[in-house]
């Protein structure tokens, strides 16, 4: 009945626009998927249910996509996640083969996105069903578990990342007590009652900001890259050079996935180093080898797969994509997770189909468009800004017909760049908006099932394995700080 | 660590801290309850006082890797720009925006605010013009006739 859903005119139509926009405002100067997405929001508000998670859907892969042109062509990554595409890719480029890393780039995202699209369809569903069994305990263990998964990956310093987190939840505070019904932080301020909305604070950490920052961007070098169509397919030793880093990308990214925190960055780092260590030609690596692209792009497409299966299975987003996808399910006034499959099988199985739909989509327009979305990549920040901006404005304004998410915006748009120049990544500080409440109403509920008694937690084998998991991660550098000093002792009286 | 970056880590690290100082004081009110039952206040002010801990926290391992950093091999971060003009400029802009919706409406507003944003950029007159009628158009276009979002309008009329 889902996929019937998926494969209606309207829905494959929608899908193939929300790959179309995904890739093109993902190949635009300075603007990643985050933002893209972000930005493109307010569009679903107006739409169907399925219709609208289809484009969202389609426009978070069409995103990911998109990052990596710019890093092929331009030296230019349009996100995070692309940044390790440019040390092979450009000098692919440079050396006339574009085409080639552009379409291995789009073959490998397809690969991954279909292995990661096949393991979420068996594995989303039973462990749905294993949370159906979970109680506030266990959720207050899950998030605990994820955020401090999480600012163990997403920055060096513990102190930075913690710091973002408690921004985050204070923030999520805001307005109405849904347990008590008492007003809290609001300072009186009637605009403050219904709390703050998360869409401004995403879009101006990571759309608003960027505006900012245009004044700092020098605009891109067009490039010299023959696209045409024929010159876009690898050739038989590239291919067969590729097929093995895109399957071990994609399988390595979508396991990654499944760990809270900035997966798709971190995945392709591993792919990377895993294909450096397996070739049989490590010195190319750096210079223009094929596997430096096939196997990071299957990672990072992998792991955005994998970033959904918590947030499907569970209703907990673990990556600030994957928060923004729950924002817009929640705009719907769906919540995802255990019990959606069951109250809304429909909806969860069109939007697994159309995410299959969308990664062939993307694929086949990808490939004879490699062109058209090169010169996008070219378009200058100076012409892109001001219309970013106006996009932002409009779209938080839309969210609650609010000026004051209007100004929302432009203060965590300044947020965004402060935190920008500290070199301080704000995801921590959306999740700890997004599971603000979740951590709250778990633990407010674990308080009364517990009587008080804390210790409890541990008690329960789930909550409190996911908790000492939780410790151990957070406790590792004091442990190997311990580790190294008895250790040098040791060798020292040797 | 450059001087930039630490600046800016000293600046959003005393901001976080006087955010948690507001939010400490609004919480004052607000019953802490007890270990059965949580009270309303309980998350306010603990991740107060955590705001506030980790800003101080900050800034103190900021001044000390600062200074450990110092006099050591320039690094290519060293090179990032920072543009506190272009910075200050659209913040200025974006005030802008806000105070000419309230005025004059979105339309207005956004001729104005596009104009000035691709004024600040550096864009020549032609595109500079052609931008601005054109995005306040599709903005208009998308979003007020297409997707039915009721855009702002002045408060005046």
């Amino acid at each position: 009945m889902g996929v019937q859903t998926a494969l209606t005119i309207s829905n494959l139509f929608i899908c193939l626009l929300g790959v179309a926009l995904g890739t093109l405002v993902g190949v635009l100067p300075g603007l990643g998927p985050v933002g893209a997405i972000s930005m493109l929001l307010p569009i679903t508000f107006s739409m169907e249910p399925v219709a609208a998670l289809i484009l969202v859907a389609g426009i978070y892969f069409g995103g990911m996509y998109g990052g990596s042109t710019t890093s092929i062509l331009i030296n230019v990554p349009g996100e995070a996640a692309s940044v390790v595409t440019t040390l092979d890719g450009y000098p692919m480029a440079k050396k006339g083969r574009a085409g080639a890393a552009l379409a291995i780039s789009a073959i490998g995202s397809f690969i991954a996105g279909t292995i990661g699209i096949i393991v979420l369809t068996f594995l989303a569903p039973p462990i749905a069903k294993l949370a159906l069994n979970f109680g506030p305990p266990e959720y207050f263990a899950i998030v605990v578990l994820g955020l401090l998964v999480l600012s163990r990956l997403t920055d060096t310093s513990l102190i930075r990342a913690y710091l973002l987190i408690a921004v985050g939840l204070l923030l999520s505070l805001v307005g109405i007590d849904n347990i008590s019904g008492s007003l809290r932080l609001t300072f009186g301020t009637q605009a403050l009652i219904d709390g703050i909305d998360f869409i401004p604070i995403i879009m101006g950490l990571y759309g608003l900001s960027e505006v900012i920052a245009s004044f700092e961007q020098s605009d891109t070098k067009p490039f010299k890259a023959d696209l045409s169509f024929k010159k876009i397919w690898p050739n038989k030793s590239e291919m067969k050079r590729s097929v093995g880093p895109m399957f071990r990308g994609g399988f390595l990214g979508f396991i990654m996935g499944l760990i809270p925190g900035p997966a798709n960055i971190l995945s392709t780092y591993a792919s990377y180093g895993l294909e450096k260590k397996l070739s049989k030609h490590p010195d190319e690596f750096g210079k223009g080898a094929i596997e430096g692209v096939a196997g990071p792009e299957a990672a990072n497409n992998g792991a955005t797969t994998g970033n959904l299966v918590p947030l499907l299975s569970l209703g907990i987003p673990f990556s600030s994509m994957a928060a923004i996808l729950l924002s817009a399910f929640m705009i719907q006034g769906i919540t995802p997770g255990p019990l959606m499959m069951q109250s809304n099988p429909v909806l969860f199985w069109a939007l697994i189909a159309s995410m299959y739909i969308g990664n062939i989509m993307l694929l086949v327009l990808n490939l004879p468009l490699v062109g058209v979305f090169a010169k996008v990549s070219l378009l200058s920040s100076k012409v892109m800004m001001p219309i970013v901006m106006i996009f932002c404005f409009v779209g938080a304004y839309s969210v609650r017909n609010s000026m004051v998410d209007v100004i929302v915006l432009i203060i965590f748009g300044v947020i965004g760049y402060l935190l920008r120049k500290a070199k301080m990544e704000p995801s921590p500080l959306i999740l700890g908006v997004m599971l603000g409440p979740t951590l709250e109403s778990t633990l407010y509920q674990s308080a009364i099932i517990f009587k008080g008694d804390y210790t409890q937690f541990f008690l329960r084998p789930i909550s409190g394995t996911l908790l000492i998991v939780g410790l151990i991660v957070t406790l590792w550098p004091l442990f190997k700080k311990i580790w190294d000093y008895i250790k040098g002792k040791k060798s020292s009286a040797i | 660590m450059n001087i930039i970056t630490f600046r800016v880590r000293f600046i959003t690290a005393l901001f976080f801290t006087i955010i948690g100082i507001i939010t400490l004081i609004g919480s004052q009110d607000l019953s802490f309850g007890t270990l059965q039952k949580i009270g309303p206040g309980f998350f306010p002010i603990v991740f107060s006082w955590l705001t506030i801990v980790l800003s101080l926290a900050l800034i103190l391992s900021n001044y000390r890797s600062f200074k450990l950093m110092k006099g050591l091999v320039k690094s290519d971060e060293e090179e990032e720009p920072l543009h506190l003009k272009g910075a200050f400029s659209f913040v200025g802009i974006f005030i802008l925006f806000v105070i000419f919706t309230y005025a004059f409406g979105f339309i207005i507003a956004s001729l104005i605010s596009v104009g000035l944003a691709g004024f600040v950029l550096k864009l020549r007159k032609i595109p500079l013009i052609t931008l601005t009628v054109c995005t306040t158009f599709a903005t208009w276009l998308i979003f007020d006739l297409w997707l039915g979002v009721t855009l702002p309008t002045s408060i005046w009329f």
